[in-house]
């Protein structure tokens, strides 16, 4: 498969259009997330912000549920870009209503960073309870969740961890 | 907003790096630029503090674009005083602009204008030859740097930045649009390639005393141009520069 | 050999230079180019200052801070190598060195970003009446912080890494012999080419 999905709550930003799209050779990017597929303003932002010759594609979690299954992206290097776990756990719970075994490559968490009710994992990575929840249920889907902020990094697999990120969340958070 | 307070958020806007942190970023630097105007609006103490924790939260794009941001938000504040949105549209909006408006930033100022000046700079220098560094004037070199940098990139972007922000807010990416940034990352670029070659050129035409050493430089040039397509800048530099102190201690004497 | 009291102001500029990185403006002072021309002229040594400065400026050209990255340092790259030579007359030996201060600046840097969260709570809980006074408490914390920092990893590389230097120069010049005015007016190629690489990508 030729596209990678990526978890950035940031979703386009300095470090995905420096850091990822020359060492992955990366042709197209896809920003996929209702709030943006509503906002004209914010697609006029992302069409400015990205290079020449990369094509960019604004889509709602459907639309880019009906692509993925029908094999859209499969045909040049793509990089598609969620904001949250919600998102991703949505996407998915689409794609496997139109194509049922369909298996997804690993997903990349590069991105999830503090607001309130989240605690710190790693160096990007802030996690509340409720998208641990989240992960456990992608983790039943068969998803797998690897951290890694850029290409070159070394991969953290997220799925080998989260009872321990569960506790160093409830730990943190003070519930014993 | 008086022109006052504009000055205030732009002279503060400097400061927007200030304890820049791994939780939340520029929050430090945003929120104390983003004060002035608050105090204005705000007069009632518990409202104002209020609305400066809710700005202390994550925040990161460029740090000269961001003062667009910060004009924006002063007149997004400026509608939640009159009841007009919520503060959660403001945050949202804030941190959905902050994306872009950082990967327009990084590609035009850090990975092209920045650049594009040094090689300007280095180019003034090496023009004068072998013996530049007892030939070329420091100062005009350096101080023309500053100058043609801070003139064209920094200083206009950021005060402009917070005065179309806030007069402009709803047409700004239009206005940015009309700035074509991406067009011009690329003149940019073209032009430093052509200015890279022109200085290399000349420079080793100083170099003619030694045959040896004209040779030497442009194999370096080639070879780091093919090394650094595939590997990182700093393999780049160690390689050669081992190739190169090995090539002058054990042949050339 | 540099005496003492020229390491203490030398320290306390660069740690001014510094300020410019992150602290205030941005405004490239901090660049090797600029750095290397003031700081060789305070020394008496202007155009190795240049020459310092127009090969790093060349060779850190893309290095640039997109993000959570962290730049390697050029500036304490320049800073040590120019101190460096004026020290120990060992031109390569310096530019070598000061290279990998450089990185370890950046590990520092890193160091003090992650310990910069930990401060953020002060304001969190701040009652109504001080929140403002207290952003402006954590702003001077911030350019104090930064600025005694670097004038710390100054007074401590000089001292450390710079008699290193000072001792390893005087064994190496006499078992090695090279060109160095050759060497050194053929390295500005290797910046030169990676800012090419850089330009002709994408």
């Amino acid at each position: 498969m030729s596209y990678i999905i990526r978890i950035d709550d940031r979703l386009l930003h300095g470090q995905v259009i420096e850091g990822w799209i020359k060492p992955l050779k990366i042709e197209k990017l896809v920003v996929s997330s209702d709030i943006v597929y509503c906002d004209s303003l914010q697609k006029n932002l992302y069409l400015i912000s990205v290079p020449e010759n990369i094509e960019l594609e604004c889509l709602s979690l459907e639309l880019t549920a009906e692509k993925i299954s029908a094999g859209k992206f499969d045909k040049i290097k793509t990089l598609v870009l969620i904001s949250s776990l919600k998102d991703l756990y949505e996407l998915v719970l689409k794609i496997r209503k139109i194509f049922p075994d369909y298996k997804l490559p690993p997903v990349n968490v590069g991105g999830i960073r503090h607001t309130e009710g989240r605690v710190q994992i790693y160096k990007a990575l802030f996690l509340s309870l409720e998208e641990i929840q989240i992960i456990k249920k992608l983790e039943q889907l068969g998803i797998t969740l690897e951290y890694y902020v850029l290409p070159e990094d070394p991969r953290v697999l997220i799925n080998e961890k989260i009872s321990q990120i569960e506790e160093i969340i409830e730990r943190k958070l003070g519930y014993g | 907003m008086k022109f006052s307070t504009l000055f205030c958020i732009f002279i503060r806007s400097f400061f927007l790096e200030i304890v820049w942190n791994y939780e939340r970023m520029q929050n430090v630097g945003f929120t104390f630029s983003i004060i002035p105007y608050l105090k204005k609006l705000y007069k009632d103490k518990e409202l104002l503090a209020k609305r400066i924790k809710a700005h202390f939260t994550f925040f990161n794009t460029h740090p000269y674009f961001a003062s667009i941001i910060l004009g924006i938000t002063a007149r997004l504040e400026e509608r939640y005083s009159k009841d007009e949105i919520s503060s959660e549209e403001i945050i949202r909006n804030r941190n959905m602009l902050a994306g872009p408006v950082a990967a327009i930033g990084d590609r035009l100022i850090w990975s092209s204008w920045r650049v594009f000046c040094s090689v300007l700079t280095c180019g003034y220098f090496l023009l004068h030859g072998r013996n530049f560094y007892n030939e070329a004037n420091i100062w005009i070199g350096v101080l023309s740097f500053l100058l043609i940098y801070n003139l064209v990139g920094n200083l206009p972007i950021r005060f402009l930045g917070v005065y179309f922000g806030y007069n402009y807010s709803s047409q700004i990416i239009e206005k940015i649009s009309k700035f074509a940034p991406q067009k011009l990352v690329k003149k940019i670029r073209i032009l430093g390639v052509v200015l890279l070659l022109i200085i290399s050129f000349f420079y080793s035409i100083s170099l003619v005393d030694s045959k040896r050493e004209v040779i030497i430089f442009w194999l370096n040039l080639l070879i780091s141009i093919l090394i650094s397509r595939k590997f990182s800048w700093v393999v780049t530099i160690i390689f050669l520069f081992i190739a190169n102190f090995l090539l002058y201690w054990l042949v050339i004497r | 050999m540099l005496i003492s009291f020229q390491i203490l102001i030398i320290s306390l500029l660069a740690g001014l230079i510094h300020l410019d990185i992150l602290v205030f403006g941005q405004f490239m002072i901090s660049r090797p180019i600029v750095v290397g021309g003031l700081l060789g002229y305070l020394l008496g040594i202007p155009q190795y200052g240049i020459l310092i400065g127009v090969l790093f400026e060349l060779l850190y050209i893309v290095e640039i801070p997109v993000g959570v990255k962290v730049p390697v340092d050029a500036t304490s790259s320049t800073i040590f190598s120019i101190v460096g030579f004026q020290v120990s007359k060992c031109l390569v030996l310096s530019i070598v060195i000061g290279f990998f201060v450089g990185f370890i600046y950046k590990y520092i840097d890193i160091i003090s970003r992650s310990v910069n969260s930990i401060v953020l709570s002060w304001v969190d809980t701040a009652k109504d009446e001080i929140v403002i006074r207290r952003i402006n408490l954590l702003v001077l914390y911030g350019i104090i912080s930064t600025y005694l920092k670097t004038v710390l990893f100054y007074l401590i590389s000089f001292s450390s890494i710079g008699f290193l230097l000072y001792e390893i120069c005087k064994f190496l010049s006499s078992k090695i012999i090279l060109d160095v005015n050759s060497l050194i007016s053929v390295l500005p190629a290797i910046g030169i080419g990676i800012c090419i690489n850089h330009f002709l990508e994408r």
